[in-house]
C-alpha cells in the first residue's frame, strides 16, 4: 500500500496509530474526570489504557500487514512510514502495557489512587511513537517533549515521598536542560541546511551544502541532547537518583520505554539525516566506550539493587551505542533486537523489585535477597533469568542481542568497540552474579526475611511474559530477527529511489497491493 | 553604516546585555525584567528581518503574557526581596521610553510596503507580497507543519494534566 502523504486521506491513514491513541487518551481523560476516587476507578482507567494500547497496536499491525509505504515524492514528510516505525511502535506499546499491568497492584498498595497516572502513560507512549516515527526534527522534538513532560510528572506522582519529589525535580531540570541543547542543535542544523526534514537534510548534506562548522556544532548539540536522554556517560549523572526515587513501575518504564524511544530517535536521526557526515561516528565511538566502562565500573560498587540496576541501564546504553556506531546498515537489525531484549529484561527485573514490598524497594540491598530461592523459588528463578540475560549469558535473548551487536560492530570495522563490549560484559558479571549467588547460595537470614514479598497475579503475568520472551528469543531468535532486519533504517535514500523495502516486506504481507 | 545595520547592532547588543544581566542578577524580579529587555530586542531584530508579525507575537506572547506569568510566579513564591532593584530613577525611565519608541518606529517603518521593498531579493518580503504578513506564518503552520501543530496541542494537554496532578491540593 503506497500512501501519498500529500493527500489528506492517506496522511490520516499513515497517522492512524497516533490518531487512535490520541482519541483514546481523550476518552480516558473524560472518564477520569467522571470517576477518579476509588480503587475501582483506578482499575477501570487501567483497563481502558490497556484497550487503548491494544487497539493502537492493532492499527500499527494493520499498516504493517498492508506493507504501508510513503510515496517517494514529498521530501517534506513529517512522519516516516516504514517497518522501523512499526517495530519500535510495538515495542513502546508493549513496554507501556507491561508497565500498566505492573502498576495495578503497586498503585493500590502505595495508596496512589490517581487515575491520571494512566493518562500520562498514554501521553508518554504517544510521544515515544512520534519519536520513533518522526521524519522531521520538529516532530522528533515535540514527541520527546510530550514524552518528557509526562514522565517528569510520573516520576513525582507519589507526592508523599520526598525521594519522589527529588527525582521528579532533578529529572525535570536536567531534562529541560537537555531539551534546550537538542533544540539549539536543531536550530543550527536548520541554519546550515535550511530544512528540518531528515531526508531533506540528508539531501542537502549529500549535495555538499552546509558541510561547515555550523552543521558540526548543531550535530554535536543534538548528540548532547540525546546523550542526556539515553543516559550516556558523561550525561548520566541524573540516572541513579531519578531511577532510585521514582515509583518502581515508573522506573521500569523509564529504563525500558523512555530509553528505547530516545535510542530509536537517535538511530533514525543519525542514520537517515547524517549518515554522510563522518564526524558523529567518532563522537559516538567515544560515547559508547565511556558509557560501557564507567557504567559497569560504578555498578560494581553499588549495594542497593535499584541503584545497581540504574547503573546497569547506563552500561546497556553503551552497548546500544555500539550498535548505533556500527551504522544504519549492519547495525539496525542488531539494534532493534537488542532493544527488544533489553526492554524485556529491564521490565522483568524492575517488576520483581517492585514486588519486594511497600516503601521497601528503595532499600533492598543485594544481600537482602539471600535465601530467596528457598522461599520463593519461582521469583528467584525469574530474577536469575533477567540477571543472566542482562549479563548476556547463552540461552537468553541478551546473549543473542550482544552477539548480533558484536557481529555488526566487527563487520563495520569497529573491532575496538567489539573488544570493549566483551571486556565490559565480563566486568558486569561482577554485579549480576552476586544477585544470583545471594538468592541461591546464601541461607535465609531469618524466617521473616521475605514475608512482605507479593507480586500479585498481574505482576506474575508481567514477569512471566518477560521471562518467557527472554528464554524464547534466546533459543529461537529467528522470527524477531527477521522482523528487525526488515525494520532497519535503510540509511539515506538515493535521490529518487526511496526504500527498496517493498521487495522485502512483500514476503510477510500476502495482501500487499 | 546604514540605518538597518545601526538598528541591528544596537538591538543585538541590547539583547546580549539583557541576557547576560538576566543570568547574573541576584534578584529574580530584576532577572525577569532583564529578560523582558532581551525579548523586546529580539522583537526588534525580527522587524529588521521584515517579520513584523513575528515581532508583534514576540512582544504580545513572550514579553507580555509569559513574562507576566513569570513575575506572578516569582511574587507568589515570595522570592522578590532577595536584593535591591537594579533599574530605577529617571535614567531607567528615559532608556525605556527610548527603546519603546525605537521599536514602535521600527514597526511603523517596517509595516509600510516601501520599506520592505527596498531590500530586494528578501525572502520574507517576497512571501509577504504573495500572502500578506499573517499568511506567511499561517499558511505553513496549517499546511506543511500541521502535524507538529497538532502535536503541540497534545503536548499542552499533557502538560496541563501533569500540572494539575502535581499541584492540586486534593485530587
Amino acid at each position: 500500500m503506497i500512501l501519498d502523504l500529500s493527500s489528506s486521506r492517506d496522511l490520516l491513514l499513515a497517522l492512524l496509530p497516533e490518531l487512535v491513541l490520541t482519541a483514546w487518551s481523550l476518552v480516558l481523560l473524560l472518564l477520569i474526570a467522571w470517576r477518579h476516587r476509588t480503587a475501582a476507578d483506578l482499575r477501570l482507567a487501567g483497563c481502558v489504557t490497556l484497550a487503548a494500547l491494544a487497539s493502537t497496536a492493532g492499527a500499527v499491525w494493520w499498516l504493517w500487514w498492508h506493507a504501508a509505504r510513503a510515496a517517494p515524492t514529498p521530501l517534506a514528510a513529517m512522519i516516516a512510514v516504514d517497518d522501523f516505525r512499526f517495530v519500535t511502535d510495538w515495542l513502546f506499546l508493549g513496554a507501556a502495557a507491561l508497565t500498566v499491568l505492573l502498576s495495578f497492584n503497586y498503585l493500590e498498595r502505595e495508596q496512589l489512587l490517581i487515575p491520571e497516572y494512566h493518562a500520562l502513560i498514554v501521553f508518554a507512549t504517544l510521544g515515544m511513537m512520534l519519536m520513533g516515527g518522526g521524519d522531521d526534527l520538529i516532530v522528533v522534538f515535540l514527541g520527546l517533549e510530550l514524552l518528557s513532560v509526562s514522565v517528569y510528572v510520573l516520576a513525582g506522582i507519589n507526592r508523599k515521598s520526598a525521594a519522589g519529589a527529588e527525582a521528579a525535580f532533578k529529572y525535570f531540570l536536567l531534562g529541560a536542560f537537555a531539551s534546550s541543547f537538542l533544540l539549539y542543535g536543531i536550530a543550527l542544523v536548520y541554519g546550515a541546511t535550511g530544512t528540518t526534514g531528515l531526508r531533506a537534510i540528508a539531501a542537502q548534506v549529500g549535495a555538499g551544502a552546509g558541510g561547515g562548522t555550523m552543521l558540526a556544532i548543531g550535530l554535536a548539540l543534538l548528540l548532547i541532547g540525546f546523550g542526556f536522554k539515553v543516559a550516556a556517560v558523561p550525561f548520566h549523572m541524573w540516572v541513579p537518583d531519578v531511577y532510585d526515587g521514582s515509583p518502581t513501575p515508573v522506573t521500569a518504564y523509564m529504563a525500558s520505554g523512555v530509553k528505547a524511544a530516545a535510542f530509536a530517535a537517535l538511530f533514525r536521526v543519525l542514520g537517515e539525516a547524517f549518515s554522510a557526515v563522518a564526524a558523529w561516528h567518532e563522537i559516538v565511538w567515544w560515547l559508547a566506550v565511556a558509557t560501557m566502562v564507567v557504567g559497569n565500573l560504578i555498578a560494581l560498587a553499588q549495594r542497593a539493587v535499584k541503584r545497581m540496576l540504574a547503573y546497569s541501564s547506563v552500561a546497556h546504553a553503551g552497548y546500544l551505542l555500539v550498535a548505533v556506531a556500527a551504522g544504519p546498515g549492519p547495525g539496525s537489525a542488531a539494534f532493534l533486537f537488542y532493544l527488544v531484549a533489553y526492554t524485556l529484561m529491564t521490565l522483568g527485573a524492575f517488576a520483581l523489585l517492585a514486588a519486594k514490598g511497600r516503601q521497601g524497594e528503595r532499600d533492598v540491598l543485594i544481600d537482602d535477597l539471600a535465601g530467596l530461592a528457598t522461599r520463593h523459588p519461582w521469583l528467584a528463578f525469574a530474577l536469575a533469568v533477567c540477571m543472566l540475560s542482562l549479563l548476556g549469558f547463552p540461552g537468553t535473548a541478551g546473549f543473542i542481542g550482544k552477539w548480533y551487536i558484536l557481529a555488526a560492530a566487527t563487520s563495520a570495522g569497529q573491532g575496538g568497540l567489539a573488544a570493549a563490549l566483551v571486556l565490559t560484559s565480563v566486568i558486569s558479571a561482577g554485579y549480576y552474579l552476586p544477585v544470583i549467588m545471594a538468592m541461591y547460595m546464601k541461607p535465609e537470614p531469618s524466617a521473616e526475611a521475605h514475608v512482605g514479598m507479593r507480586l500479585g497475579r498481574l505482576g506474575y503475568a508481567v514477569v512471566t511474559v518477560c521471562v518467557a520472551g527472554l528464554l524464547f528469543f534466546g533459543v529461537r531468535p529467528n522470527r524477531l530477527l527477521d522482523l528487525a532486519r526488515t525494520g532497519g533504517v535503510a540509511g539515506p535514500p538515493a535521490p529518487e529511489a526511496i526504500p527498496a523495502a517493498p521487495a522485502v516486506s512483500a514476503a510477510h504481507a500476502p495482501t500487499a497491493r | 553604516m546604514s540605518l538597518t545595520q545601526l538598528v541591528f547592532w544596537t538591538f543585538s547588543a541590547l539583547a546580549v546585555v539583557g541576557a547576560a544581566m538576566c543570568i547574573t542578577r541576584r534578584s529574580p524580579v530584576a532577572s525577569a525584567l532583564w529578560l523582558v529587555q532581551t525579548l523586546f530586542s529580539l522583537a526588534a531584530l525580527f522587524v529588521v528581518l521584515d517579520a513584523q508579525f513575528i515581532a508583534v507575537l514576540q512582544v504580545l506572547v513572550y514579553a507580555g503574557a509569559i513574562m507576566v506569568l513569570f513575575l506572578f510566579v516569582i511574587m507568589l513564591l515570595n522570592l522578590g526581596r532577595a536584593g535591591p532593584s537594579d533599574l530605577k530613577g529617571p535614567a531607567g525611565l528615559a532608556v525605556a521610553t527610548l527603546l519603546g519608541g525605537l521599536l514602535f518606529f521600527q514597526l511603523l517603518r517596517g509595516a509600510t510596503p516601501s520599506a520592505a521593498g527596498t531590500r530586494g531579493g528578501n525572502v520574507m518580503a517576497q512571501l509577504q507580497e504573495e500572502q500578506g504578513i499573517v499568511g506567511a506564518v499561517a499558511r505553513p503552520l496549517f499546511s506543511q507543519y500541521l502535524i507538529p501543530f497538532e502535536i503541540t496541542s497534545v503536548l499542552l494537554l499533557a502538560a496541563i494534566v501533569g500540572a494539575v496532578v502535581l499541584a492540586k491540593r486534593k485530587l
